[in-house]
C-alpha cells in the first residue's frame, strides 16, 4: 500500500508560542523570536585549545582526598625500630584486586598488614546554601574566566606598538552544584601507641583544604576520633579509630545539557574606530575637475602660492 | 591402690607416641617465647617498638589445621587460619619448654599466636602431678597417686598474625 503522507510532527511548545505572536511590521519579522535561533558566534572550535572543558566530577573530590594523605599528611609509624609510611585505600575494592594487585599492604599469606588507612564516601548532599545555577536545563548564572595568553594574542608587547588592544578569549563555565560530602575513615593499626601518631596528624590537617594545589582543594573538617580496641578470641587483636571527613565541594559535571545549553567560549569584542581628519587648506577645494575626480594637486604648494601672491 | 596406669604403663605410652609423632608422622612446629623481661611495654599494654623471643625451639607435634578463611570487610579481602598444635607434654618438659597464651608458632612460613592451651588429656584420668598429698605427705585414701596416670600432652589452639607484627623477619621494605 503507498504510503499517505509524512507523519505530522508536534508542535512544540516554543513553536505554537511564536506562531502567535503578530509583528506589527511584517518585513522586519517577529522581534521576539522565541525559539533560540542559530548562532555563529557561539560556535568556537577547541581545535588546538590546550584547555578542555572545564568539569569537576566526584572522582576529582575523591582523588583530592587521596591526594591529600598521600602527599600533605604522610601518615607513618614506628615498627620494629623502622619508619614505616601508612598506606591509604579507597573502601572495598575488587576482590582480584584488592586481594592480588594490592600486594604492598599485604603479608605472603594474604593477610592485610596494618596499619592502614580506609577511607570511603557515604553521601552528597545538596548545599543550596552557597550558590544556584538557577535552572540546570537553561543555567543563566556563569563564572567567566579569562585566557591570559593564546595563540591569537601571543605574549609580546606589539600591540603597544601599533595601538591594538590585544584580542581576550573567556571561558564561561556553569555556576557548579554546592555539594557536601561525607567520607567515613578507619585507621587500623597493631599498637594505639602508633593509633594515636596518627590521628594527631589527620586531626592537625582538619579545617584545611584538601586537594592537589595544581587541581582542586576543598575544605576538609573533622570533627571527632572514635577508638576501637577489641581482643576477640581466635583472632588478632583490633585497634581502630573511625572518623567522618566533612568536605564541602562542587561539582561541575559533563553532561549534554550544560554542554547544548551554554556558550563554552567566547571572545571579547574588537573595535575598528573610524576618526574625523579636518584641514583648514583652500587647495583641498579648489582643485581642476578632471573627468569624475577632482585634482588638487599638493595643496601645501597650492597653499604656499596663495600667500606669496598676497604679498 | 590403682589397678592400672602405672609407671610401666606410663614408658610404653611415651615411647610409642614418640615413635610415632617422631618417626612416623613427622610434623614438626618451632616454638619461639618472649623474653619478657627485654620486651618494653607502654601504658597500653604493648611492644609498639620491638619485641624479643628466645631462640625458637624445634619440637614434634600433632597439627590440626582448620580451613582457610577469606573475611571481607571494607578494607578487602582478609586472610584468617586457625590451627590447633598437639605436643607430646614429655616432648616439651625435655626442652623446657611451656607454651603460654601469646607465644608465637612458626609453621611453613607463617607465625601462629597462641590464643589458648590444654593439658587436660590425663591417661586413666590421672594426672600424677596432683597426688593429693596433706601437709604430713599422706593421702588417707590412696598414699601412691603420684605413680598413676599420665598427664599426656598439650594442646595449643593459634590463629594467623601478620609477620610484620612479630618482627621476626622483615617483611615491609
Amino acid at each position: 500500500m503507498a504510503s499517505t503522507g509524512r507523519k505530522p510532527i508536534p508542535k512544540t511548545q516554543a513553536e505554537i508560542s511564536d506562531s502567535l505572536i503578530q509583528p506589527y511590521d511584517k518585513t522586519l519579522g517577529n522581534p521576539n523570536d522565541v525559539q533560540k535561533g542559530f548562532n555563529r558566534a557561539e560556535q568556537t572550535s577547541w581545535k588546538g585549545d590546550p584547555n578542555k572543558t572545564f568539569s569537576v566530577g566526584i572522582q576529582d573530590i575523591d582523588e583530592s582526598i587521596m591526594y591529600y594523605f598521600d602527599n600533605v599528611i604522610q601518615p607513618y609509624v614506628q615498627q620494629n625500630g623502622e619508619r614505616i609510611s601508612v598506606p591509604i585505600i579507597y573502601g572495598a575494592p575488587e576482590r582480584w584486586k584488592s586481594f592480588q594487585k594490592d600486594g604492598y599492604y599485604r603479608d605472603k599469606s594474604g593477610r592485610i598488614m596494618s596499619p592502614i588507612i580506609m577511607f570511603k564516601r557515604n553521601s552528597l548532599s545538596k548545599d543550596r546554601s552557597v550558590g544556584n545555577k538557577l535552572d540546570a536545563n537553561k543555567p543563566i548564572n556563569f563564572g567567566v574566566y579569562g585566557k591570559s595568553y593564546s595563540s591569537m594574542n601571543a605574549y609580546d608587547n606589539f600591540s603597544v606598538l601599533t595601538n591594538r588592544i590585544p584580542d581576550k578569549q573567556y571561558y564561561a563555565v556553569v555556576i557548579p552544584d554546592y555539594v557536601n560530602i561525607q567520607y567515613s575513615c578507619i585507621i587500623q593499626t597493631y599498637y594505639i601507641e602508633q593509633l594515636n601518631k596518627i590521628v594527631e596528624a589527620i586531626n592537625y590537617a582538619s579545617d584545611s583544604y584538601w586537594g592537589d594545589p595544581e587541581r582542586f582543594k576543598f575544605r576538609a573538617r573533622i570533627d571527632s576520633f572514635a577508638t576501637v580496641q577489641e581482643l576477640t578470641e581466635g583472632q588478632e587483636r583490633v585497634v581502630r579509630s573511625t572518623f567522618d571527613i566533612n568536605l564541602r565541594g562542587y561539582i561541575v559535571p559533563d553532561t549534554i545539557q550544560k554542554e547544548l545549553s551554554t556558550i563554552p567560549k567566547f571572545r571579547d569584542k574588537s573595535k575598528v574606530l573610524f576618526g574625523l581628519e579636518v584641514s583648514s587648506l583652500d587647495g583641498l577645494y579648489d582643485g581642476d575637475v578632471n573627468g569624475n575626480r577632482i585634482d588638487t594637486g599638493d595643496p601645501r604648494k597650492k597653499a604656499a602660492e596663495k600667500r606669496i601672491e598676497s604679498y | 591402690m590403682a589397678l592400672y596406669g602405672e609407671a610401666r604403663d606410663i614408658s610404653m605410652f611415651r615411647h610409642v607416641n614418640r615413635e610415632l609423632m617422631g618417626n612416623i608422622i613427622s610434623q614438626q612446629v618451632a616454638i619461639y617465647k618472649f623474653r619478657l623481661e627485654e620486651t618494653k611495654v607502654n601504658l597500653y599494654g604493648e611492644a609498639a617498638h620491638a619485641k624479643y623471643y628466645d631462640d625458637p625451639v624445634l619440637l614434634y607435634c600433632l597439627i590440626e589445621r582448620q580451613n582457610q578463611s577469606y573475611p571481607e570487610s571494607d578494607f578487602g579481602v582478609d586472610f584468617q587460619w586457625g590451627i590447633t598444635f598437639k605436643f607430646l607434654r614429655d616432648d616439651l618438659v625435655d626442652a623446657n619448654v611451656v607454651p603460654e597464651v601469646g607465644d608465637i608458632f612458626l609453621y611453613q612460613k607463617g607465625y601462629y599466636e597462641v590464643d589458648s592451651t590444654n593439658a587436660n588429656q590425663y591417661f586413666v584420668g590421672k594426672n600424677p602431678d596432683y597426688p593429693n598429698k596433706g601437709d604430713d605427705g599422706v593421702n588417707p585414701l590412696e598414699n601412691d597417686l603420684e605413680n598413676f596416670g599420665y598427664n599426656v600432652s598439650i594442646i595449643c589452639n593459634t590463629h594467623y598474625v601478620p609477620a610484620d607484627k612479630v618482627g621476626i623477619t622483615k617483611e615491609r621494605f
